[in-house]
């Protein structure tokens, strides 16, 4: 269920940069995206995942095209998003990760478990 | 870090400046637990936290609370989740671990063997297992958690996952599943009476007719039967439900998500998000322990004014212009996102009980005391096993439908009887017992059977070594109840019965299996009783009533 339960998909390319704290950009040709979450104690797992449009804060229908209690992938159109990540977790469970499934497993967002159960992330997507 | 680090570098180098204010702050009070917390939590994790981590645990939606806390420490604010508390109330207490009614040496019980758990409830019996005279009891039994969880599920007190996100009083799981190890059941006998009366020849007699003047002594209630203290010692641990298995959580978690962009994005582009950078920088660049912590606690102070001010509080040299906070437009966004989020929890927490298996093993301790005869005092333990997970109308998916008990015990007498009665001694019996329940989906019948709900055909062995003769005190004089004694001597004060092994099987079958309302009736077979040595054959049958259903509102209690 840990982030290091996605050996195969450890070891493709990373293809979600970093432009800023909380702010992220992909290629379109790079969709789909392959996100996990890292829960190091197992006592988390994802509820839910919505992609809402920055522009006007509406939900992106169709999104995530895969989900799981850890993964959930994202196949986006040109354009700015807000995914929100909602987590369920256990009694004495500790803070977890959302990070992109990929080699260098790019940080994406921080949920302070169990103080929160949810976070999100600003993605843009580029031609 | 390489990704932050001109950032990092930039605020670091002009770090006291970071840390500087423009304009004296209100004294520095401590920050609301739940900041710390909030921020301590990013030290939780195998690798080291970046500053990406820090600004995202300062996201709005996830530092909500903080934030309530810190700017509008005075805003009431209740969140009301007790109609999944009230689910959760009901899936704590149905199931065929749960004690009906009387333990086994009650006598009127019904039950040949105890259940690890004993639920919220009141149950009225009539029987006997090894008694040799049959009786009504009337049995109540308390689980410690039994209360504060009626209340939460009634809204009356707050339900919380973790209560430094509360405001105010709340119940956390955990100290409800702390207090649900803990019941007591008390029970009286209400066949036998208290009293007697003494009934004395008053005037003459009138052609075989007496006029009388009669008197009662004693009391005039039910008297008491028995009490039980019962701790459970090992619980099922709590498990991830599978993914798909919280349609309820996830769709709470669905409003959740909703309601988390719409907060942050009336904090994007304020000065609230030149704050939460400027923190997270800062508190990335400051060496790991107490400096970070005093960072922390800077920032914090200054959110209150950061959010009202409508500038620039911290001076942090990337600052960009940013906009004033909408204080009422947030206010409300913050309410709905931090009630939204703490449904969600409670509606999960709800799921996970419901995937919790039974008890496993439980301690239970018994008082009794039989009708003329010394108490006693019952030590025994019981464990429980469920197999075969299955779903029918009345039950929920991960009920168990065939549920294995095992009790083992040790009876002792309260005082150590006296050295007149051959082979007497302090150890009064030792005991043995298992039994196996099936819940038949009757539920799904139609007519009469379907309304009563599921039922539960049980099967029980239950083997008493009585290591010491049961003892009668008696009155000379005054007769006992229900015992008829012939040809006794008038000194006698205590009478003696010979000691040996009781057998005792039992088929019994249970309504109402999932529902607030339990009829069992039970047929046993017993090789002897506690005072006659002969087989025989008796017929139990009681009915309980589950009070959890009551207080939570609901109708039926399922698990």
């Amino acid at each position: 269920m840990a982030a290091q339960g996605q050996p195969a998909a450890a070891q493709n390319p990373c293809k979600i940069t970093s432009i800023g704290l909380g702010r992220f950009q992909a290629k379109l040709a790079d969709m789909p995206l392959n996100c996990l979450l890292s829960t190091p104690d197992n006592k988390t797992e994802i509820l839910n995942v919505t992609v809402f449009k920055s522009s006007d804060n509406s939900e992106v229908a169709g999104q995530p095209v895969t989900q799981t209690d850890t993964t959930f992938s994202l196949n986006l159109p040109v354009g700015a998003y807000n995914v929100v990540v909602v987590v369920g977790f256990l009694t004495g469970a500790k803070a977890v990760r959302i990070l992109e499934s990929c080699a260098g497993q790019t940080d994406l967002d921080f949920i302070a478990v169990p103080v929160a159960n949810n976070g999100q992330f600003a993605l843009q997507v580029v031609a | 870090m390489s990704r932050f680090g001109s950032t990092i570098s930039a605020c670091a180098s002009a770090f006291l400046l970071c840390l500087g204010v423009q304009e004296p702050l209100r004294a520095q009070a401590p920050p609301p637990e739940v900041c710390m917390i909030l921020v301590h939590t990013l030290l939780e994790m195998p690798t080291a936290p970046t500053a990406q981590d820090v600004s995202a645990a300062l996201t709005p939606s996830e530092a909500a609370a903080c934030i309530m806390k810190a700017v509008f420490p005075d805003e009431p604010l209740k969140i009301d989740n007790s109609v999944a508390t009230a689910l959760a109330a009901k899936a704590q207490t149905q199931s065929n671990a749960v004690q009906a009614g009387a333990p086994t040496g009650a006598g009127g019980t019904t039950s040949a063997i105890s259940k690890p758990f004993s639920p919220l409830s009141l149950a009225t019996e009539y029987g006997g297992i090894t008694s040799s005279t049959k009786n009504q009891t009337v049995t109540f039994q308390i689980p410690l958690d039994g209360i504060p969880r009626a209340l939460a599920a009634k809204g009356t007190v707050q339900y919380c996952a973790i209560p430094s996100m509360y405001f105010g009083f709340c119940e956390s799981p955990r100290l409800l599943d702390t207090l649900d190890r803990f019941s007591f059941t008390v029970s009286m006998n209400t066949s036998t009476p208290t009293n007697s009366v003494t009934a004395m020849a008053s005037g003459g007699s009138q052609s075989g007719a007496q006029p009388v003047t009669a008197t009662s002594q004693g009391g005039s209630g039910p008297s008491f039967s028995g009490a039980t203290a019962k701790f459970v010692i090992i619980k099922p641990p709590a498990k991830l439900p599978p993914f798909g298995k919280t349609p309820l959580s996830t769709t709470q978690a669905r409003a959740l998500g909703k309601k988390a962009t719409d907060l942050n994005g009336l904090l994007t582009g304020t000065w609230y998000q030149d704050w939460q950078e400027c923190f997270a920088n800062a508190w990335f660049a400051a060496a790991p322990g107490a400096n970070r912590d005093a960072v922390a606690v800077q920032f914090f102070a200054q959110l209150d004014q950061v959010m009202r001010s409508g500038r620039n509080v911290t001076s942090c040299p990337q600052g960009a212009a940013r906009s004033a906070v909408d204080l009422t437009a947030v206010l409300a966004a913050l309410r709905s996102a931090i009630i939204a989020s703490g449904i969600t929890e409670a509606t999960f927490a709800l799921e996970v009980t419901k995937a919790l298996g039974d008890p496993v093993l439980s301690f239970e301790y018994d008082y009794a005391t039989p009708q003329n005869q010394e108490s006693n005092s019952t030590f025994k333990l019981v464990g429980s096993k469920g197999w075969f997970a299955s779903q029918t109308k009345d039950m929920q998916p991960g009920s168990q439908r065939l549920t294995g008990t095992l009790n083992v015990a040790a009876s002792i007498y309260d005082a150590t009887p006296s050295s007149s009665v051959p082979g007497a001694s302090l150890l009064r019996s030792l005991q043995a017992g298992a039994e196996l329940d099936y819940i038949v989906p009757t539920g799904g019948l139609p007519g009469f059977l379907g309304k009563i709900g599921d039922s539960t055909a049980s099967l029980a062995y239950y083997y008493q070594d009585q290591t010491s003769p049961s003892i009668l005190k008696v009155t000379p004089g005054s007769p006992l109840t229900g015992i008829t004694l012939v040809d006794l001597p008038s000194t006698a004060t205590q009478i003696f019965t010979q000691k040996g092994p009781i057998q005792v099987g039992q088929f019994k079958y249970g309504f109402g299996t999932g529902k607030n309302v339990k009829f069992p009736i039970a047929v046993t077979y017993s090789s002897r009783s506690e005072l006659i040595v002969h087989p025989s054959w008796g017929v139990q049958f009681g009915v309980s009533y589950d009070f959890t259903s009551l207080f939570s509102g609901t109708t039926t209690t399922q698990k």
